[in-house]
């Protein structure tokens, strides 16, 4: 889910900037010289992610996996998505360099909520398969709602009623994306809370 | 200077986020067209004897053109009476050139650009070096996670798996994901110690210094004075009594 450069008006652009920047500030203060491999390896994961296509059809759909990334990294998940996105703006065009504030914002704010309401819940494990499968799910549904939510309002700030038929649109074509991010990350969950408990403790506590 | 001497990075993205800002700040049309049309112009002219480059652009542009198609759609035209929306349809035409205009500057001023100098680029425009460090170690870490995942997906396909739309899919494409994330962590570990082992533990950030403002040839200091000439120029096209 990328916003075209382009598309938003600079109001758009430079509210969505700020809040990015504000994200970035505190995620960064998470981010210590001892920190920066695991960051920047969970930044290839989710530019990796982004190439995994599920085909649907005759199309096909990639992975977001937002949630994860939250679940996994909390407020880092701000200034590593910022350069994956920024990444794959210079070599896919995917998004732009003016519109990065807002792509940022749609894809990490909901990763840092999903972090915030759920990591505390796998916080002592073992967790039970049947609490990482519905913690997975949440994650996503809350990524991908939270996107999808942020996106219709920056569209809708910057066009009003011209683009309420786009809007409307792009929220019924996230669906099946919602449906696939649900099933994956509640069994990429799963599997890792079962294999790699520690996978979800705070980043600083990871490094240490 | 090499001898195939690419612009300093910091004057390429400036010139970028100056045609992306004035493209986005333009709502007169007849300033958005010209803009566009100096835009198409260089393109065909860099991308004439290019085939790759030709393929490439093709690619972006269908992409962001495909948006676009829904972008007319649903907001010129009012479908209850088959008819044309003037408000809407201006919007779209706006829309249309100002996305067109700034994904081809992007190509042309970003070409051949790696991610590593795109950090260090942007690091020089005030970006934090945190983050420049961060993109930089970001391309090393994909060249070698992309490794790991292509050969799990060669392991996938000799257990003869298909990607197809049902559960098995989406298993096998969880399975992967968990697996790419358990390398992550494991590789994380390793460098973690490897760093620890040379009493790298320190609390400032590695920075290359760049080169001096002043220190840059004018051919480079060109690329960015060009753009905003032709910004400036289409900008005031309107002034000049042509109708937007």
């Amino acid at each position: 889910m990328h916003i075209a450069e382009g598309v938003l008006d600079i109001p758009t652009l430079v509210a969505s900037a700020g809040c990015t920047a504000v994200g970035i500030t505190i995620g960064l203060r998470r981010l210590t010289p001892g920190t920066l491999p695991t960051a920047a390896l969970f930044a290839a994961v989710f530019f990796l992610i982004g190439t995994i296509h599920i085909p649907i059809g005759v199309g096909s759909v990639h992975l977001i996996l937002n949630g994860l990334i939250g679940l996994l990294l909390g407020w880092l998940a701000f200034p590593v998505i910022f350069v994956a996105l920024a990444l794959q703006a210079l070599l896919f065009s995917f998004g732009g360099f003016t519109s990065l504030g807002a792509n940022t914002l749609l894809m990490a704010l909901p990763a840092v909520i999903a972090g915030l309401i759920l990591r505390p819940l796998l916080r002592r494990p073992p967790s039970s398969k049947r609490r990482l499968l519905a913690v997975g799910a949440l994650a996503a549904t809350i990524g991908i709602l939270g996107a999808t939510l942020i996106a219709a309002t920056m569209l809708w700030s910057t066009g009003g009623e011209t683009l309420l038929g786009l809007i409307t649109l792009v929220a019924a074509a996230q669906t099946p994306v919602w449906l696939i991010d649900v099933i994956v990350t509640a069994l990429a969950v799963s599997m890792l809370g079962r294999a790699r408990p520690t996978a979800f403790i705070s980043e600083t506590q990871r490094d240490v | 200077m090499s001898h195939v001497h690419h612009p300093d990075g910091r004057l390429r993205l400036a010139a970028t986020l100056v045609v992306s800002i004035a493209a986005a700040l333009t709502t007169s049309l007849a300033s958005l067209l010209a803009m566009f049309l100096v835009a198409l112009l260089a393109m065909i002219f860099k991308t004439a004897k290019d085939k790759v480059l030709i393929t490439n652009v093709g690619r972006r542009l269908l992409r962001v053109n495909a948006f676009l198609l829904l972008v007319w759609i649903t907001s010129a035209i009012t479908w209850r009476d088959i008819a044309l929306d003037e408000d809407g349809a201006l919007f779209a035409m706006q829309m249309t050139l100002r996305v067109n205009i700034v994904t081809f500057a992007a190509t042309l001023l970003l070409m051949r650009m790696s991610g590593v100098e795109l950090g260090r680029a942007a690091v020089g425009l005030g970006l934090p070096n945190a983050l420049g460090t961060l993109l930089a170690q970001l391309v090393r870490q994909v060249a070698l996670l992309s490794e790991t995942k292509t050969r799990l997906e060669r392991a996938m396909r000799a257990r003869a798996y298909r990607p197809a739309f049902g559960f098995r899919s989406l298993h096998v494409s969880a399975q992967l994901v968990a697996w790419l994330i358990i390398h992550a962590l494991a590789r994380s570990e390793r460098l973690s110690l490897g760093l620890r082992a040379r009493g790298m533990n320190s609390s400032r950030w590695p920075v290359r210094k760049s080169t001096a403002w002043r220190s840059l040839p004018r051919s480079d200091w060109s690329i960015l004075a060009a753009v905003m000439l032709i910004v400036g120029l289409c900008s005031f096209l309107p002034r000049l009594g042509i109708p937007s």
